[in-house]
């Protein structure tokens, strides 16, 4: 394999939308929490189907409903999803014909609705949507995968549970996969706002234009606004003695490790939470640091696959996205072997390059691609794991 | 004798290496740069994952680790010493 475009081909399956996905599911999604246990219910019954534990739909205030809507409709429109079947109460201002509506404007895949009350009840609401269910996966696994270029593939990257290894080559090795990525006309996604100040200057000069470069600024600003208005701040403390003990000196050198993943090439754009680009090539989406609710919003906004760089271990997973964990700490790599796919410790030892490995990324992005399984797949972990940002608190 | 690297140089324009070992005083730290091997000797002892220098830094120099600057020398540094908060610190602003 190289990576100047030859062989850079995947299978995937083709949206109606345009959109290519690497993994086939259905999604059973619950439009407000009280349906929860009704969509569990429902897709361990169906072989295909996904679900979430969605935490809101109800008691919020019209900013946060705003989020969950953006979320779950980016969620129902990420090209991995075949199609979805919408399960509401039926009182929850978040409710089906509201959601119905938002998920139609951003895709035309298929989408079908129940509502718990009118169908008489949990038990009823569950044989009405596993037969609606049976009939979608029946057509969701009629399709073929077909050939697709590496173009079309939008690829988060995260880190957590960061150690020393993460910022000196498991961040530069994904910063040269986003280069190698982007070049072949991908789509490369990190975000994690929180952990780019300090070095928020050097992303912002790679702003293609200016109202790119303002816009990252200003996300900057207002996570620092945000914290110290309840008292906090992130640059008091920083690098904290841990990370101190770490090696770690200045807070620019530990933000530089972080944005290290985003690579070198051109930043094409700033997206809010969960949004989904414009642009192709390097994106910037303002998240929270919290990894959970940073994957779960690249997800929304349209990424097939996360990689997920580690030094002290994370098992976190995906229902919607595979994700591929990377460690350059290799005690790690055997000491939680069961939650990492590839091993980057050769890095650190001289025997590889970075961009030597950053090739073999790019060969196993592809293999995954065409539906080779990570681990977090393979296990099941990550059946439910999504979380959303709030502004403020339930009413 | 191992020729293997025990420390990493991430862009080839850094002023500092890390040490993937922890060295004791008089040991040879090896980075690549510019795809051949280079050598320093280290004239203090240097926890695992913490910098060395590459070249002799003064005071008030800018200092370069993933090719951007990561803060600022408060002292000379010379090629082969422990980097950290005794010695540099966030650029000021100018």
């Amino acid at each position: 394999m190289n990576t100047r475009g030859d062989n850079m081909k995947f299978l995937g399956y083709r949206r109606p939308d345009g959109t290519v996905g690497i993994r086939n599911h259905v999604l059973i999604l619950p439009t407000v929490g009280c349906a929860n246990e009704t969509c569990r219910i429902i897709a361990q019954q169906l072989q295909g189907a996904i679900s979430l534990v969605n935490q809101n739909g109800c008691g919020e205030v019209a900013g946060n409903t705003k989020i969950t809507q953006n979320v779950l409709a980016g969620l129902a429109a990420n090209p991995n999803v075949y199609g979805t079947i919408l399960v509401g109460l039926g009182c929850e201002p978040n409710n089906v014909n509201s959601m119905t509506e938002i998920i139609a404007a951003r895709t035309n895949k298929p989408l079908k609705a129940l509502i718990i009350q009118e169908e008489g009840g949990t038990v009823n609401a569950i044989r009405t949507a596993v037969r609606l269910g049976q009939q979608m996966i029946q057509e969701a696994s009629s399709c073929c995968r077909e050939e697709a270029d590496i173009s079309e593939l939008m690829l988060g990257i995260e880190c957590g549970g960061s150690d020393a290894t993460s910022g000196l080559a498991a961040n530069p090795i994904m910063g040269c996969v986003s280069d190698m990525l982007i070049d072949l006309g991908g789509t490369a996604m990190f975000s994690e706002t929180p952990e780019i100040i300090g070095a928020e200057h050097v992303l912002a000069n790679r702003a293609v234009c200016p109202e790119t470069r303002k816009r990252l600024i200003a996300a900057c600003r207002h996570c620092e606004d945000e914290l110290s208005n309840v008292g906090e701040s992130l640059r008091s403390g920083q690098p904290s003695p841990g990370n101190k003990a770490g090696g770690i000196t200045t807070l620019e050198e530990k933000s530089l490790g972080c944005i290290h993943k985003g690579g070198t090439r051109p930043l094409m754009e700033v997206v809010d939470y969960a949004q989904r680009p414009t642009q192709k090539g390097l994106v910037y989406m303002d998240t929270p640091g919290y990894d959970l609710l940073s994957v779960t919003a690249k997800i929304a906004g349209g990424c097939q696959l996360i990689v997920f760089t580690t030094g002290r271990g994370n098992p976190i997973g995906n229902p919607f996205a595979p994700v591929l964990k990377v460690t350059a700490n290799r005690d790690l790599f055997i000491h939680m072997n069961d939650n990492l796919d590839m091993d980057f410790s050769a890095v650190l030892d001289g025997e590889k390059t970075i961009k030597h490995m950053a090739q073999d990324v790019m060969a196993e992005i592809l293999k995954v691609s065409n539906g080779k399984m990570t681990k977090t797949e393979i296990y099941g972990f990550g059946f439910t794991e999504t979380v959303m940002s709030r502004m403020c608190n339930y009413i | 004798m191992s020729l293997k690297t025990n420390a990493i140089l991430i862009a080839d324009n850094d002023d500092v290496a890390t040490g993937i070992v922890a060295f004791a005083k008089g040991e040879v730290g090896r980075y690549i740069k510019d795809g051949k091997i280079r050598e320093v000797i280290l004239t203090e002892d240097i926890p695992k994952f913490h910098k060395f220098a590459v070249r002799d830094i003064n005071k008030s120099e800018f200092v370069c680790k993933y090719g951007e600057i990561i803060g600022e020398a408060i002292a000379d540094i010379n090629k082969g010493s422990y980097v950290h908060d005794h010695n540099i610190c966030s650029p000021k602003v100018r």
